[in-house]
């Protein structure tokens, strides 16, 4: 009799989590009279965390009475109040309702919680005093990185102006790189070249700008967009870049493991030579004269504060805010290395110089405050990012610029908002989250919304405006008070790799 | 004409639209904050002088003959005034909340006077126990005067109440 063998199937790497279960935002207010807490919620919209306080002196957990919130560590709660609107904010510049208040690094004024869902959803990190002033540097120094499924690290651009342009890789965390860049020798680190061709073809010297860089992972490559004094922008790709998410998690792929490393530093270090190699570089077109900076906004976001986006073709879009104006595009076709000065298109403002522009008041940048200025995000998978300013003095109304990386398809959303803050957020794999921190009076709690950025990207015409406002749903989302109170949104730091088709892989420490 | 998405809660405007169905785009229907109201717009309107009339369904500029620039530096002024005002009566929060701190603080004192009184005889201990706690009402009013007093965001910004109480 033939013996017939069994064959055991072998276990297939699987998913143990659900990438949905995870945390993706938390509600946070405080009346201080009335209540307030922390309400975390996850990718579907359950709420999987809370923490109350109401409006008594007690001591030993979360509280929102009037003099002080017991456990935060702050003289008093005025800073991290939700009492009041954005335009007349009584919590001067760290109203944590603030459209600007968050970006990829979270929320300024609150720590995030991490992949896993804990008892709480965020906690304040000294809102009234230091802790929002050392982390809004991070905020305005993080460099974009798309189509990179595993969002768990950052690149800070921390040098602008006549300075050269500095590169920190390291956490995905505004606490670290504060401390990292002004209390510790951080190694993780190099300088860059400032020295190309201008527009004319003469080797210029350019300026560096905060935040002006973008890593696109699936590409390797790795955009950096100079500036001048007058704010003419100078795109410079490097090509076959290293992982720079392995360099983020490990330093010694950047320095010697012996003792000789002690000598090295970001003036001669791997990536030092890789960034100095010309033979790695790619020069796009500098803009011409017409800029934001001269035409449209003297001021320091408008010349050092670009936000771009290197595209899977080539193609290369910013968005700068042009604070006391409102912001524009800018764009360079990846097939000519040109800058882009069609007059074409039907859905945006053009006059042949930027890629579009949205014209209203005034607004803050960056010299108004660290805590002032354009934002960025990106989706879960990585295929998207939207990058997004106020439209309103403080932080209140928001000019949105959302794009597909595989092709540099743009839309947008502009809402001349004088009163409330606009709050976005990566949802689940590739949606746009959207919260307005309007006024939860009579239980409307927080208005959220999302938008499915594949569907619309498909859906909609090149640059064709699409309203965010009108996805929201009121008296859905907590936000403990049912009286005056304007409640924010913490985005969350998930471990997104967990959206998508390969394994979630581990940085090798 | 245009139409204007109005917030009715707090009683601003949000955005200008051309036609109603695009202001309608821009609403969910179901939040009772917001209203799309027609409005005859002109060159000279600045959005954030829109106000709601007391008829409750028409919008006016409430700065009429002005300039942009000019409605900008008048909004300014006004958003300034609120925000001393918001200031104000937060710090006057504060000092109410601190107040009945201290005098809750007290409470241990009461008992020891009565203590004492039995004792001595008298009525000295609750005596002095009383002035001891309506002291502080009385420093706590003469802080929400010196509040009154300020007139810019940075004094309000910079006034620690603790101190004052101490």
């Amino acid at each position: 009799m033939a013996r017939k063998l069994t064959q055991a199937t072998v276990a297939s790497q699987q998913k143990t989590i659900n990438p949905f279960s995870q945390p993706c935002f938390t509600v946070y207010s405080m009346n201080y009279s009335g209540g307030g807490g922390y309400y975390q919620y996850d990718h579907n919209f359950n709420v999987v965390a809370a923490d109350h306080g109401i409006g008594d002196s007690s001591y030993g957990s979360f509280r929102t009475y009037t003099t002080v919130a017991s456990e935060f560590y702050e003289s008093s709660n005025s800073y991290t109040s939700t009492v009041t609107d954005t335009s007349t904010s009584s919590n001067a510049s760290w109203y944590v309702a603030h459209t600007p208040m968050v970006g990829y690094l979270g929320h300024i004024s609150h720590s995030s919680s991490g992949s896993g869902a804990g008892n709480m959803g965020g906690w304040n990190v000294a809102g009234r005093d230091n802790g929002s002033t050392y982390r809004s540097y991070g905020f305005r120094d993080v460099c974009p990185i798309v189509n990179e499924t595993h969002q768990d690290y950052a690149i800070f651009s921390s040098a602008a102006a006549g300075s050269d342009t500095e590169l920190m890789f390291m956490s995905r965390s505004a606490t670290d790189y504060y401390n990292s860049r002004f209390n510790s020798q951080y190694k993780q680190k190099t300088i860059l070249p400032r020295n190309f061709e201008d527009r004319d073809g003469n080797s210029t010297n350019f300026e560096s700008t905060y935040g002006g860089c973008c890593y696109n992972k699936k590409t390797n490559k790795f955009l950096v967009m100079y500036t001048t004094s007058s704010g003419r922008f100078k795109p410079v790709v490097y090509n076959n870049v290293p992982d720079l998410r392995d360099i983020a998690h490990n330093n010694n792929k950047l320095y010697s493991d012996s003792s000789s490393a002690q000598t090295e530093n970001s003036n001669n270090s791997s990536l030092y030579e890789f960034f100095h190699n010309s033979a790695n570089v790619t020069e796009y077109q500098q803009i011409d004269t017409w800029t934001a900076y001269n035409n449209q906004s003297s001021t320091e976001e408008a010349r050092y504060r670009p936000i771009p986006f290197l595209c899977d073709n080539g193609d290369i879009v910013v968005m700068v805010q042009t604070p006391s104006q409102g912001y524009s595009w800018w764009r360079w076709n990846g097939s000519d290395q040109q800058q882009d000065q069609s007059q074409t298109v039907s859905n945006l403002s053009q006059n042949g110089h930027y890629h579009h522009q949205y014209n209203w008041t005034t607004s803050y940048g960056y010299e108004q405050g660290r805590q002032y200025g354009s934002r960025w995000q990106v989706s879960s998978d990585g295929q998207f990012a939207w990058a997004y300013c106020p439209a309103y003095y403080y932080g209140s109304g928001a000019y949105v610029m959302m794009i597909r990386l595989s092709d540099a398809k743009l839309i947008k959303y502009e809402v001349t908002d004088g009163g409330d803050g606009r709050h976005p957020f990566p949802l689940g794999k590739n949606s746009l989250g959207w919260a307005k921190t309007a006024n939860g009076d009579g239980g409307a709690g927080l208005r959220i919304g999302s938008i499915d950025l594949r569907y619309e990207m498909d859906k909609c015409a090149y640059g064709e405006s699409i309203s965010l406002d009108s996805c929201l749903t009121e008296s859905v989302f907590e936000c403990g008070y049912y009286s005056t109170t304007y409640p924010c949104l913490i985005p969350a730091k998930y471990d997104t790799s967990l959206f998508c088709s390969e394994p979630h892989m581990p940085p090798t420490i | 004409m245009s139409f204007i998405v109005y917030n009715l809660t707090d009683d601003h405007a949000i955005s200008v639209h051309d036609t109603e169905q695009e202001a309608l785009g821009n609403v969910n229907p179901g939040d009772g904050m917001l209203s799309v109201i027609e409005y005859e717009w002109t060159e000279t309107d600045y959005l954030v002088s829109i106000k709601l009339n007391a008829d409750g369904v028409t919008l006016s500029n409430k700065f009429p003959g002005k300039t942009i620039e000019e409605q900008k530096d008048l909004i300014e002024v006004e958003d300034l005034a609120k925000r001393i005002a918001q200031k104000k009566k937060h710090l006057k929060e504060v000092i109410k909340g601190d107040a009945k701190e201290y005098i809750t603080e007290l409470n241990w004192k009461k008992t020891k006077a009565l203590d004492t009184d039995l004792i001595s005889g008298n009525s000295d201990a609750m005596t002095a126990w009383l002035n001891e706690r309506n002291a502080i009402r009385i420093k706590s009013d003469e802080i929400e005067v010196a509040v009154d007093a300020l007139t810019t965001e940075e004094a309000l910004d910079t006034f620690n109440v603790k101190e004052q109480f101490n």
